[in-house]
């Protein structure tokens, strides 16, 4: 029996002819990568049953692996989010999605154009000095901590947990505030930024910046003197080169209009 | 003021409201969506800085990801 099919769509480019790029489509089926057009503006799709997709590695693998395929040769495109399926196939496309916001596309696709999205993360790759300068610059803890050292274990048990505490708040202001600081010095050679939340306690960030093309070398040389700065203890990883995930994505609402989100 | 005077009376209905409650903490804590998408972001920093190993991490991931499936596909019954 033949299940139904729609279209998954993968992201939208600039082009009047028909591209393909290769057998990438999501799903494991093998389904080819086309396009659908309007006019001189295309959305990437591959042949998909209606079905969704859960975030799994695999499938998330398959998405990202296909509009980096078009972005070998499109670098300008615009990410649709994942699991898109249009159920009623290239016309649901065309009157949902290319028709309506054609003008909208093709200003996002000028602005993305002479950018690079470039992720960077940062962390402590010892925590020991980190809570050495706290203790250095707080000298209440550091009294607290000093007192409570003198006296027997079960004297201090419940004081021990309150410093234990009071510690922690330190340790989270002092990432926020280093993040801020590496953010801060980073943006002045982007056109934008954006944070995601971090989680454990050596990590300080986890940030995307919007990068002109012309500006990634100052951008590169600016990460490389923060991280000699740090006495080497704070690490930075960055992802170069990506699509712009963190500052444009297209959302699709089949039930009322397509609309882009522009973060 | 009702259901505490309904539990109290009847020691049956007091054990059926327990378990329901139980059931439902446990729901809450084992499909709040929100905490596994924290707990991924965690698992992926581990990674990143070389905490957990490739086979580690990826075991880890599949089963934080399975659970926030369960977790998506338990609200969307519950709507």
């Amino acid at each position: 029996m033949m299940t139904d099919q729609g279209k998954y769509l993968y992201c939208v480019i600039q082009s009047e002819e028909p591209q393909e790029f290769g057998a990438l489509g999501i799903g494991g089926r093998k389904d080819f990568l086309t396009t659908v057009h309007w006019q001189d503006l295309a959305c990437v799709v591959s042949d998909s049953p209606l079905e969704d997709y859960p975030v799994s590695r695999e499938y998330t693998m398959e998405h990202h692996r296909a509009i980096e395929a078009v972005r070998k040769r499109f670098p300008a495109l615009l990410p649709v989010c994942f699991n898109t399926i249009a159920k009623g196939g290239e016309p649901m496309i065309l009157e949902r999605v290319l028709k309506p916001r054609r003008e909208e596309f093709l200003k996002l696709l000028d602005w993305v154009a002479d950018k690079d999205e470039i992720g960077v993360k940062s962390y402590w790759r010892a925590m020991e000095p980190v809570y050495k300068r706290i203790l250095e610059e707080n000298e209440g803890l550091r009294t607290w901590r000093d007192e409570l050292a003198k006296r027997p274990p079960a004297a201090r048990y419940y004081e021990q947990i309150e410093l234990g505490k009071q510690i922690e708040a330190a340790l989270k202001s002092t990432r926020e505030r280093e993040g801020k600081r590496v953010v801060e010095l980073l943006k002045i050679h982007a056109v934008d930024a954006r944070q995601d939340p971090v989680y454990g306690d050596k990590w300080i960030l986890n940030a995307a910046f919007f990068v002109n093309k012309s500006k990634i070398t100052e951008f590169v040389q600016a990460l490389e003197a923060l991280g000699a700065q740090s006495d080497g203890n704070l690490v930075f990883k960055y992802t170069p080169d990506g699509a712009p995930f963190h500052f444009v994505e297209v959302r699709i609402t089949w039930e009322e209009s397509a609309h882009v989100s522009h973060r | 003021m009702f259901l505490i005077d309904d539990i109290l009376m009847s020691p049956v209905n007091f054990t059926v409201w327990l378990a329901e409650k139980i059931k439902e903490q446990a729901e809450k804590t084992l499909y709040d969506v929100e905490a596994l998408k924290a707990a991924l972001e965690e698992l992926r920093e581990q990674h990143d800085s070389g905490e957990l190993s490739d086979q580690e991490f990826e075991r880890k991931e599949d089963r934080l990801l399975k659970t926030l499936q369960e977790a998506r596909e338990h609200e969307k019954a519950k709507a």
